[in-house]
């Protein structure tokens, strides 16, 4: 009896041990995180919209290893004051470019898909303005992108897969002007309307705005592929034109920024200049001061020792840059606009401007299109709404439009001045794609990546050399023509990446050119 | 839910069967006298006691066949059948190795050493207290076979990482469970880094227990000593049983002082030939040493202070050689121990309180510990006993020293002081301008990644605080001879804080001065039942158990960031230019069931056989419940023949092989939108982890064989295994192409195996009046990376470091260091570029070797000679390498003393890439090392160095007198040295057991703390 009391006791005493060991009821609550959605609801589109708008600029913390250290230098708008960045020496650094790759997919690149995915009509009826407007912004990041390497994961992004292909960049720039086609096509229907609100730091959510921005993006492709396809780049071109681009700086594209380095929203520049790792260039430096350009202290500020405006060449050697009279001190630095760090959630990030839509329509004009404006009036315009945002009044633009003066020469290693063109249009075709080249590159500051492609496209305007190439593949005397692959695509995604070096059609290295870019004839 | 089943048991008991206490003294047979702290305890059970300060035990034990073990370290332990005589006095016999000691093992089973069917082995809780270290598992290192240590270099509270057997998670932890009375503990360390990256590293877990508390520490290494302790003892055990209170007259008190003193061993070698500048030139603003010789010329002074006599004066230029030296100051511990006991027949206390006072040979890094502990044991009544305790723990470590490229790291800051500037001139670290704001005072100012390194340590304070409670209550009741039942709640509650003020004009990472705090709260509670039956049949013994346990733990991040303050060096929230706070946390729940039997068989043969049902919510529904089991078997074949020749001893061999199943971390499996701030209304973002919908429990195969034989009386002794561990289905975020919209997704995937082999031998030489005892221990171990995914064939261990990354890669062996190395042509010859310059890798592509050593050991040699003993030990680490990036940051800036080479201009010995010609283009040592060192992306090559090494571990001279008649019984006092001296570092300018932190990511350091030899002494009276 005894026995089996105890027999009944042990298994009573198991029998709670399973029951507790295996009750699972509340798993899934307790496995569920809080913190964060599950869902994309509707209401959240244009959260996931309005970062996509930062983080397709590139001004998160990958700004620096994108844009800054590469086409930043490469458009000659800086030099390098770090002694330890060989960028400035066309070196190749494929790990600091593995930082913008994964910055650009990571974020902008993932999330574009998730609101495409999220607001396609044929899912979800009701938000074809947002989704055209995502459309629009996703030809304009990508274009970025693709004219950084060429072929690039792009049709197929967002698979979840093990491989991601790649297009090639012909591909990619026939996409491009479908989906402006079809953005443009759906936002017809929607005009005076607005889409994402707040959300939309650019334009508020204004459809009209939109449609306008959509036009000088067609425009800014049609001059890119205008060395090889010229009759679709002329297609295109006119019909941005006629749909109407930018004209007034009150289209411009300006994404207006917010908060502070520990929130996102802000204008990386301001976080960047305190580091004291560049400075205004000397290519720079000569035609702003040779110019005596009203942008010159918009753009930069006189060098700290001595108040002079002074610009240092590109490409120098550790021991150039280490001279004293290179000191940072002593070259000058951004203007407060971007060199103070209070600015970081004020200062504005310019996007597209109407500088930039009359600049390329004076270069369609040159070339004979129908721009609905002669190249030199587009020149003069360009000049004028560019001087213009930058605070110029009018009758200094008036001034600066005719005059006959020429960039200047630089202390700089004694370097003669960078070109000889005078702001005043000239009268022969060379002269006058050299001057609109070189306004819009001034105009454009401080974007470097059209800045760069207009160079690669045009070999314009004529920079100075760089001092030192580490690089032998671009030696001295050559400009870079793209950046490498990274090795994130090598270790996750090699057999895509072998692929796409193939649509590139040559080696993975900086002096192969891209598919709109074959050498001038 | 767990206290009402016990209470079911409880009130159904009516068990009748005869108790009956036993008593007793225990002498020494050395020389007579009572053994105070023998360990006595019923053998198949989980109670026992230890002996009084005289002596002498009480124990009840269930009847009269009930076997007693009686066990001390350095005797020969006892097993003696109880019979019905109430006194059992026994005389301990002095022995060198511990044959028929009592291990306790998983579940806090007490089982004899021989009968184990796996590798234990014990280490005397006096190595942790004398020559002691602040963390005490740090005493482990070199003197247990297989056991991998690696200390961290964040200064005084530096986290420890302990690797048993090799590593075989690749995404997960490899660090041992730690077990502390029967209760698993956390060993989380808050904030972790990894790399030459660098960050903060905090205390971990393990470091908070107090050595003076620790009665023994058993490391369990295989899957098949840990099988019932499931997941967390994936990677092995540490078993640890602290001291209780023992029965005796009056109040027992032991007092012990442990006082050491540190110096750092530097072996970073500077040139002190070549000052401040560039190209040869001095210039005042430079952070390199490639100016021009230091022959006393009047050079500019460097200060900015407009203010200062010095400013713009002229000094004279000349090398500071102890700049680095004179940074440091030698580091101090103190600690003072006191501990109480207390205790009738049926009532024991416990009682300890330890106060730790450290400062570490940075200036301001300081560590103030507070240890308490209360534990009681009692027998409420002829069949219940309780035992209830109490840990409180308490530190706080002012300025943790940031390791790696962190801006924080001081360390980087000295190590790039240029050599003709004084430290005299550089403590002047601060001035106020005319306006009054206080500004650094440094040869550079606004320098991206220059500070003066005597701001950094007085200027940048940071205050660190750990509160951590352990409590556990325990209830046993005796349902009958043999049977018995215990429930057990332990929690375990950690909460830590790290606030950091960073004062206005620290250069790039707090222009505008900074404030920043982290808070974080770790939470675990254990529920546990056991039951258990102990009975012997003729010639079969039979032990089996059987319980549950359920786990909660949970975790709470949260941190505010005051990213810039409107008015300077007012550290407030309200201060702040632009504030953000994050937050994040965790629940995860593990409900587990568990079995046990042993079978023994004359006493010479013993099976054991485990199995154990895991429930983890971290798992899918069709995947949360997961069972392993275990197998092993022991034969003393000494016992069983007794015709063996004389000189051997005693001989068993085992075998075992066990499962042990792994869960994940909470929330992998659904999708995750998160929001930011930014914009009008939010950011959001999807995460970038794609959720894993149908993950499986991970599960590590063990296989184990092993031989303990021992010869001439114990005078010789060898004990020896082979193991092969297989770690499949493991849980790996692995890396996607990051335009597939997820950066990783989690997959069940891998086999990483880990083969190897560990020998311990004693032997005692010299026996007599002088006694020369040896311990030996070698250890090997080859971790394979059998298979990842059929597409996958090599995973990151973590993500891209400035000069490593570490992968697995098929084939090949766990943790490979991937790095850039110099462009060869067939012939080996470096190929050089037009600028005379050598060719290297474009990126970290190139293999560099392992971190892990081919084989570690440790030698340890005691002597005693009457009341004397001295003990010293030898440990090593042959093979795997170390890459330094302190050594590419100090050599491109021109500290090295292999800089002096060439700076007039060398020629690089290799061949023209363009034609194969030989190399005629001059270049100077400045353009060759800033070519390859520096901090972004250096090539790796010339930095990595074999991490082999030995040295003298620790050196204890003791005294120990015992006095009659006296109230104090006994003294030891003994004098101690720690990391004295290198037999040999192949690794020149590195120590390579220094880490930069605890992960996975192991060999490569980048400006660590060097390490410290350490002299001190110990005093312990007992009373």
């Amino acid at each position: 009896m005894k026995t089996n009391k105890l027999i009944n006791i042990l298994l009573s005493g198991l029998l709670v041990v399973f029951v507790f060991g295996g009750c699972t009821s509340d798993f899934e609550e307790i496995n569920t995180n809080k913190r964060v959605l599950a869902e994309l609801d509707q209401a959240t589109i244009g959260n996931v919209y309005a970062a996509t708008q930062f983080n397709g600029l590139m001004q998160g913390w990958d700004f620096q290893t994108s844009q800054n250290l590469f086409s930043d230098l490469y458009s000659q708008y800086y030099s390098n004051w770090q002694t330890k960045f060989q960028t400035d020496r066309n070196v190749l650094n494929r790990d600091w470019l593995g930082g913008a790759w994964s910055g650009f997919y990571g974020q902008a690149g993932k999330n574009m898909e998730v609101i495409l995915d999220a607001t396609d009509p044929a899912v979800s009826p009701g938000l074809e303005k947002q989704y055209a407007l995502a459309q629009i912004w996703k030809v304009f990041m990508y274009q970025r992108i693709t004219d950084y390497w060429g072929p690039i994961p792009y049709s197929q992004v967002n698979n979840a897969e093990n491989t991601v292909p790649y297009d090639s960049q012909q591909d990619i720039y026939a996409d491009f002007i479908s989906l402006l086609d079809a953005a443009t096509t759906m936002l017809a229907s929607y005009h005076g309307e607005n889409a994402y609100g707040t959300n939309d730091q650019i334009y508020g959510g204004d459809v009209d705005k939109w449609i306008t921005f959509a036009n000088t993006l067609r425009l800014r492709v049609a001059l890119r592929i205008s060395k090889v396809d010229p009759a679709r780049a002329k297609t295109q071109a006119e019909k941005a034109v006629a749909d109407g681009v930018m004209e007034t700086n009150d289209d411009n594209a300006i994404f207006q920024t917010s908060g502070n380095e520990n929130t996102g929203g802000w204008n990386a520049l301001c976080i960047m200049l305190p580091w004291n790792e560049f400075r205004m260039s000397a290519s720079m430096e000569s035609v702003l001061k040779g110019y005596n350009d009203p942008r010159l202290s918009a753009y930069f500020q006189p060098a700290v020792n001595d108040g002079e405006y002074r610009g240092m060449r590109n490409g120098l050697s550790v021991v150039q840059i280490s001279e004293p009279q290179r000191h940072y001190d002593n070259i000058s630095t951004m203007s407060p606009r971007w060199a103070t760090y209070a600015n970081i959630g004020k200062t504005p990030v310019e996007v597209i401007l109407a500088s930039e839509a009359y600049l390329l329509r004076a270069e369609g004009a040159l070339k004979g299109w129908s721009m609905g404006i002669t190249a030199e009036e587009a020149y003069n315009k360009g000049i004028e709404m560019s001087l213009e945002y930058w605070g110029a009044d009018a009758a200094t633009i008036a001034a600066y439009q005719q005059s006959m003066a020429t960039p200047a020469a630089v202390s700089d290693f004694d370097s003669p001045p960078m070109t000889n063109i005078p702001v005043k249009f000239g009268s022969d075709p060379a002269t006058q794609l050299e001057q609109i080249i070189t306004q819009k590159w001034l105009a454009l500051f401080p974007d470097g990546w059209e800045a760069w492609a207009d160079r690669r496209r045009l070999e314009l305007p004529k920079l100075y050399d760089i001092m030192v190439s580490d690089n032998p593949d671009v030696p001295v005397g050559q400009i870079m023509r793209r950046v490498g692959y990274v090795p994130g695509e090598m270790a996750t995604n090699k057999e895509a990446l072998d692929d796409g070096i193939v649509k590139l059609g040559g080696p993975d290295k900086a002096n192969t050119r891209l598919w709109w870019d074959p050498p001038l004839k | 839910m767990l206290f009402s089943a016990f209470l079911a048991v409880f009130v159904h008991s009516s068990s009748m069967a005869q108790e009956h206490k036993v008593t007793g003294t225990v002498i020494s047979a050395e020389d007579n006298t009572p053994m105070p702290g023998v360990y006595v305890v019923i053998k198949g059970g989980t109670t026992g006691t230890t002996t009084d300060a005289n002596g002498n035990y009480s124990v009840n034990v269930p009847g009269t066949d009930a076997v007693l073990f009686f066990s001390f370290i350095g005797f020969v332990s006892q097993e003696i059948v109880v019979g019905t005589n109430p006194v059992l006095n026994v005389t301990m016999e002095p022995e060198f190795t511990q044959l028929g000691e009592i291990v306790v093992t998983a579940l806090g089973i007490a089982k004899e050493k021989k009968a184990l069917t796996y590798a234990a082995q014990t280490v005397d809780a006096g190595a942790l207290q004398e020559s002691r270290e602040l963390n005490a598992i740090n005493a482990l290192g070199g003197k247990v076979a297989g056991l991998d240590l690696m200390r961290s270099n964040a200064g005084v509270g530096s986290a420890s990482r302990v690797v048993l057997r090799g590593n075989r998670s690749i995404a997960g932890n490899n660090q041992p469970l730690y077990v502390v009375d029967g209760v698993p503990i956390q060993n989380n360390t808050f904030m972790q880094t990894y790399g030459e990256g660098g960050g903060l590293t905090s205390s971990d877990g393990i470091s908070n227990i107090n050595p003076d508390d620790i009665e023994s520490l058993t490391v369990l290494k295989g899957a098949s000593a840990t099988a019932l302790y499931g997941t967390r003892a994936n990677n092995g055990a540490i078993i640890i049983t602290t001291k209780k209170g023992i029965s005796k007259k009056g109040i027992g008190l032991e007092y012990s002082l442990n006082y050491s003193i540190e110096s750092p061993v530097i072996l970073s070698k500077f040139q002190n030939t070549y000052g401040q500048g560039a190209s040869g030139i001095y210039q005042p603003v430079q952070e390199f040493d490639w100016g021009p010789p230091l022959d006393g010329r009047q050079v500019e002074h460097w200060t900015p202070d407009v203010n200062s006599p010095k400013y713009g004066t002229t000094y004279s230029f000349v090398a500071h050689p102890d700049n680095l030296k004179d940074f440091f100051q030698n580091a101090t511990n103190v600690t003072n121990t006191l501990g109480l006991t207390a205790g009738s027949e049926n009532v024991q206390a416990y009682f300890s309180y330890t106060n730790t006072n450290s400062k570490g040979i940075i200036r301001n890094n300081e560590l103030k510990r507070h240890n308490f502990n209360l534990r009681i044991t009692s027998k409420l009544s002829k069949r219940l006993s309780a035992d209830a305790k109490v840990t409180y723990y308490h530190h706080q470590i002012n300025n943790r020293v940031s390791t790696g490229d962190d801006f924080y790291n001081p360390m980087r800051a000295i190590l790039r002081q240029p050599t003709n500037i004084s430290t005299e001139e550089a403590q002047t670290y601060e001035y106020f301008d005319n306006s009054g704001f206080r500004l650094q005072n440094y040869w550079n100012p606004h320098s991206n990644g220059g500070e003066n390194p005597w701001w950094m340590i007085n200027r940048i304070p940071a205050k660190e605080t750990r509160d951590r409670v352990l409590g556990m209550a325990s209830l046993k009741y005796e349902l009958m001879d043999g049977l018995s039942i215990q429930v057990r709640s332990a929690i375990d509650y950690a909460s830590d804080a790290y606030a950091q003020q960073s004062y206005t004009d620290t250069y790039t990472i707090a222009d505008r001065g900074n404030f920043r705090t982290y808070k974080s709260l770790n939470y675990e509670l254990n529920n546990d039942l056991l039951i258990n039956y102990n009975k012997t049949f003729g010639d079969f013994s039979v032990n089996v158990s059987a319980g549950g346990n359920l786990l909660t733990q949970e975790w709470l991040n949260t941190s505010v960031n005051a990213g810039s303050l409107l008015k300077p060096n007012l550290f407030t929230f309200g201060n702040a230019a632009g504030l953000s706070a994050s937050e994040d946390g965790a629940t995860k729940k593990l409900n587990s069931i568990y079995g046990f039997a042993s079978l023994g068989y004359k006493n010479y043969l013993f099976l054991d056989l485990t199995a154990r049902n895991d429930w983890s919510s971290t798992l899918p529904p069709e995947n949360w419940s997961y069972f392993y089991p275990s197998a092993g078997l022991t034969w003393v074949i000494s016992d069983m023949i007794k015709s063996l020749p004389a000189f051997l001893t005693f001989a068993k061999v085992r075998a075992s092989i066990a499962q042990v199943g792994n869960d994940t971390d909470p929330y992998q499996l659904a999708p995750q939108f998160t929001f930011y701030q930014g914009g009008a209304n939010g950011y959001a973002s999807r995460g970038g982890t794609q959720p894993a919908t149908d993950l499986k429990p991970e599960i590590t195969t063990s296989k184990e064989i092993g031989a303990d034989i021992r010869f001439f009386q114990n005078r010789l002794g060898i004990d020896f295994t082979w193991y092969r561990s297989n770690s499949k289905n493991q849980l790996l975020g692995v890396s996607l192409p990051v335009a597939s919209g997820y950066n990783s997704k989690f997959i069940n995937a891998g086999n990483i195996q880990n083969t190897g082999v560990e020998l311990v031998l004693n032997g005692t030489p010299i026996k007599g009046d002088l006694t020369w005892d040896i311990s030996v221990n070698w250890a090997t171990n080859q971790s394979l990376v059998v298979k990842i995914t059929d597409e996958m064939k090599s995973y990151p261990l973590t993500g891209r470091q400035w000069m490593t990354t570490t992968i697995v890669r098929e084939g090949e062996e766990f943790g490979l260091i991937l790095t850039k190395k110099f462009l060869r042509n067939d012939a080996g010859r470096v190929l050089i570029d037009p600028n005379g310059k050598p060719l290297v890798s474009d990126g970290q592509t190139e293999p560099g070797g392992t971190y892990n050593p081919d084989w570690i050991g440790g030698i340890t040699n005691t002597f005693t000679w009457k009341a004397f003993d001295l003990q010293f030990m030898i440990d090593f680490r042959q093979g795997g390498m170390i890459y330094s990036f302190t050594e590419a940051n100090l050599s491109s800036d021109g500290f090295s003393d292999y800089t002096l080479e060439g700076r007039d201009g060398f020629v690089v010995d290799g061949v023209m890439a363009s034609d194969g010609s030989e190399n005629t283009i001059e270049i100077t040592s400045e353009a060759y090392w800033q070519h390859l060192g520096g901090r972004n992306t250096p090539t790796g090559e010339p930095y990595g160095y074999d991490a082999s090494n030995s040295r003298l571990r620790a050196l204890v001279l003791g005294y120990t007198h015992n006095f009659k008649n006296f109230p104090l019984r006994n003294l030891r006092i003994s004098l101690e040295g720690r990391n004295l001296f290198f037999l040999y570092n192949k690794a020149k300018y590195v120590d390579p057991n220094l880490a930069s932190g605890n992960s996975n990511v192991q060999g490569v350091e980048g400006f660590g703390l060097p390490s410290t030899r350490s002299i001190g002494m110990n005093l312990r009276l007992t009373f």
